[in-house]
């Protein structure tokens, strides 16, 4: 059924082009606005776009990420973590006085996964100044489900990784010659105006979206 | 491929009847679009930079159309090469046959679906029930009506046209431990909750897809809320289904695509979560072990094989002309009949559906050109609706090719022999003369009422002295003043 629709489908297309000439790039008119910002305008242009669709930012250091976030989990009263025990994220965080879970191996464990873990920490490779977005390449230690399922997501990200663009950064980091798996942005907590357009956080994603930025 | 009708039993005009009485559904629409525009015009302050992308947003979709069948032939050889099935449907029919075929062969029972108006389009969910499947729609506005058994009134926002009191209602007939509240927060969380134990068990999940990238084999999906992410995910299977004319060339291609998208759609700068999916799982990383996409046709190839009404194809349903259409705004989604509703429905719908089953949405229009003029690709609606017009009254020459099902649906003798009249008198100076006169002339035998015309309008009464007549009279009356004054002054 398949191969035959494919086809007609094909042979249907081919002839409605006719001897009609296909469009080369070049030919393109028009143009996106590009943006060469300096580091620190980059930093504020994210913040604050990232702030005003509820993101929360907290500005620390190399040295004193790890005790943000205890802080942080401490202020919600949450001391369960879910935390890659390979990545820099658990390992400076092993000494802390929270209770980590590690995320390798998540898929093993569904149902913890959807109706208890409370938060995850996770890192990110690079974000995007214009729209304010982190860029997640979801692996085997961050499987794809960890920034997705637990309320809270926390987010580890260097400031000298933003890039100004997602042109910008699809350049820049090769994309277009391989993609992986799957590549997430994520510019804010999960959110709905679906109901009466009143905006509702914490739809089917993390209520909760907070970027340690690190400077 | 097999005739649709619409999905209601109410004919057109009743429907519009119907919506254009009910003063609360008048209410939620005018304030839903207003919100609407007001985003997307607060999120495009820099015209000149909007019409530069906007520009740039056309050319893309117009390239991606030239080459479209060796577009897909790409993809499909980068999917594959990444590990994602490919299926081709012809029609509605098929493509949901393939999704059963896909779910029986897994012994799949539960469903969870992110959003996705294609399959609106094939009444996936009707279908499945009969085969013993159950579907469970995850995007809140797709769940509020699938509770209340309705269909989706506007693209991107499905369930706009239902009330909070009526959502409430709902949730508290519906969902375990839900009491009647008012309170969005907790009217969401309680969805939430319940569908978060769906995704939990689900054995497939299936999503539409906003952008296919050739280039490296990448489904797109673009959302706010997470429900595509989690069917994208969770489940062991994931199926894909989209229309064919979604793809684009290059992944440069994309970041101008996104922003007209978003910014047109609902003001915002890029949505919560942007979904690049370009391969089944790998190892431990999570996913689905399996992801298919299913590619639609269901009339799709009719309006390509048209230089001017291939432009249709270059939508990328965000939604912006039926926000800004003074017919839509004042109807909502529901009158129009069809899964795709206001001006991009009315240009979609005859091909998908045949001219026969949606005659009257070409009409549906004042021709304003809102539409157009926020359009994030340019597609000339209204160019394409006059289009339609005209061969919805136009019968096939002997030999002719049909360049859509249905020409000539609304073609009837007296509106012919009408306008045929017409022509004569309007190109004829003594016929049309005669005709003047006469009308002035038997003014008071005007009737009062001229079916269709005067159901809604007052009859029109012919003045006294024709315009030719008044202006002849008028340079009359100019040359004999100045000849007088010729006269005095010598
Ligand atoms: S026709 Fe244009 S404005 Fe309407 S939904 Fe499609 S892209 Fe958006």
């Amino acid at each position: 059924m398949s191969i035959e629709a494919r086809s007609n489908i094909l042979s249907r297309l081919r002839a409605g082009l006719g001897d009609s000439q296909p469009i080369d790039q070049s030919q393109d008119s028009g143009s996106a606005a590009s943006y060469q910002w300096s580091q620190t305008e980059k930093v504020d242009r994210f913040i604050n776009v990232i702030s005003s669709v509820n993101g929360e930012v907290h500005r620390t250091s190399e040295q004193g990420w790890p005790e943000a976030v205890e802080h942080i989990l401490k202020d919600k009263k949450i001391n369960q973590l879910l935390v890659s025990s390979q990545k820099e994220t658990g390992q400076k965080l092993a000494s802390r006085s929270l209770e980590l879970i590690s995320s390798e191996k998540l898929n093993d464990h569904k149902d913890k996964l959807f109706f208890s873990i409370p938060a995850a920490l996770t890192t990110c490779r690079s974000a995007i100044a214009e729209t304010g977005s982190l860029v997640l390449w979801p692996d085997e230690q961050e499987p794809r489900s960890m920034s997705l399922v637990p309320p809270v997501h926390l987010v580890l990200l260097k400031a000298e990784d933003i890039h100004n663009t997602l042109a910008e950064t699809i350049h820049a980091e090769g994309w277009s010659s391989g993609m992986p798996t799957n590549v997430l942005l994520v510019s804010g907590p999960s959110k709905t105006a679906d109901i009466a357009r009143i905006l509702a956080y914490g739809a089917h994603g993390p209520k909760e979206l907070i970027i340690l930025l690190v400077e | 491929m097999s005739e649709q009708i619409p999905l209601h039993d109410l004919g057109f005009d009743q429907r519009v009847e119907r919506d254009l009485n009910n003063p609360a559904l008048r209410t939620n629409f005018r304030e839903a679009m207003d919100f609407l525009m007001d985003k997307r015009s607060s999120s495009f302050t820099d015209d000149v930079k909007l019409q530069e992308l906007r520009t740039l947003g056309a050319s893309i979709r117009k390239r991606a159309l030239s080459k479209l069948p060796d577009l897909l032939e790409q993809l499909e050889a980068k999917l594959k090469e990444n590990g994602i099935r490919v299926h081709w449907a012809e029609s509605s029919e098929e493509a949901n046959q393939t999704v059963l075929d896909i779910a029986q062969h897994h012994g799949a029972k539960t469903m969870i679906k992110g959003k996705s108006m294609v399959s609106e389009e094939t009444e996936l969910n009707e279908f499945l029930e009969k085969k013993g499947i159950h579907p469970v729609e995850a995007d809140m506005g797709e769940y509020i009506l699938q509770l209340a058994e309705e269909k989706p009134s506007h693209i991107v926002m499905p369930a706009i046209h239902k009330s909070k009191e009526a959502i409430a209602e709902l949730f508290e007939q519906n969902l375990d431990d839900c009491e009647y509240t008012e309170n969005v927060d907790a009217l969401i969380q309680a969805a939430r909750k319940e569908l978060r134990k769906q995704f939990h068990s689900a054995d497939i999940g299936l999503t539409g897809v906003n952008f296919m990238v050739a280039e490296t084999g990448s489904l797109v999906l673009v959302e706010n809320e997470g429900n595509g992410r989690l069917a994208t995910t969770v489940p062991k299977v994931h199926i894909a289904m989209t229309g064919i004319e979604k793809v684009i060339e290059h992944l440069d291609d994309l970041p101008p695509l996104l922003t007209l998208l978003t910014n047109s759609a609902t003001g915002q700068p890029i949505t919560t979560y942007v979904n690049m999916i370009s391969s089944p799982r790998k190892g431990d990383e999570g996913g689905p072990e399996e992801v298919h996409l299913v590619l639609l046709d269901n009339g799709r190839t009719i309006p390509f094989a048209d230089e001017e009404m291939r432009q249709t194809l270059q939508c990328i349903r965000c939604a912006a002309c039926m926000n800004h259409c003074p017919v839509y705004t004042r109807l909502g989604g529901h009158a129009y009949g069809t899964t795709y509703p206001g001006p991009i429905g009315s240009i979609l719908s005859p091909h998908l559906l045949g001219l026969e089953a949606t005659k009257d949405l070409p009409s549906a229009s004042s021709l304003c050109g809102a539409c157009s003029e926020v359009c994030p690709v340019k597609i000339p609606i209204p160019d394409l609706l006059r289009r339609l017009r005209h061969e919805g009254v136009r019968k096939l020459k002997k030999d002719e090719d049909p360049v859509i099902r249905g020409h000539g649906a609304k073609y009837t003798h007296t509106e012919k022999a009408a306008w045929g009249s017409w022509s004569k008198l309007y190109s004829s100076p003594a016929l049309y003369r005669t005709f003047a006169l006469s009308a002035t002339l038997l003014r008071g035998l005007t009737p009062s009422k001229m079916k269709g015309w005067t159901d809604y309008r007052t009859s029109p009464k012919p003045a006294s002295k024709s315009l030719h007549s008044l202006v002849k009279n008028y340079r009359k009356e100019q040359e004999q003043s100045r000849n007088k004054e010729a006269g005095g002054s010598q």
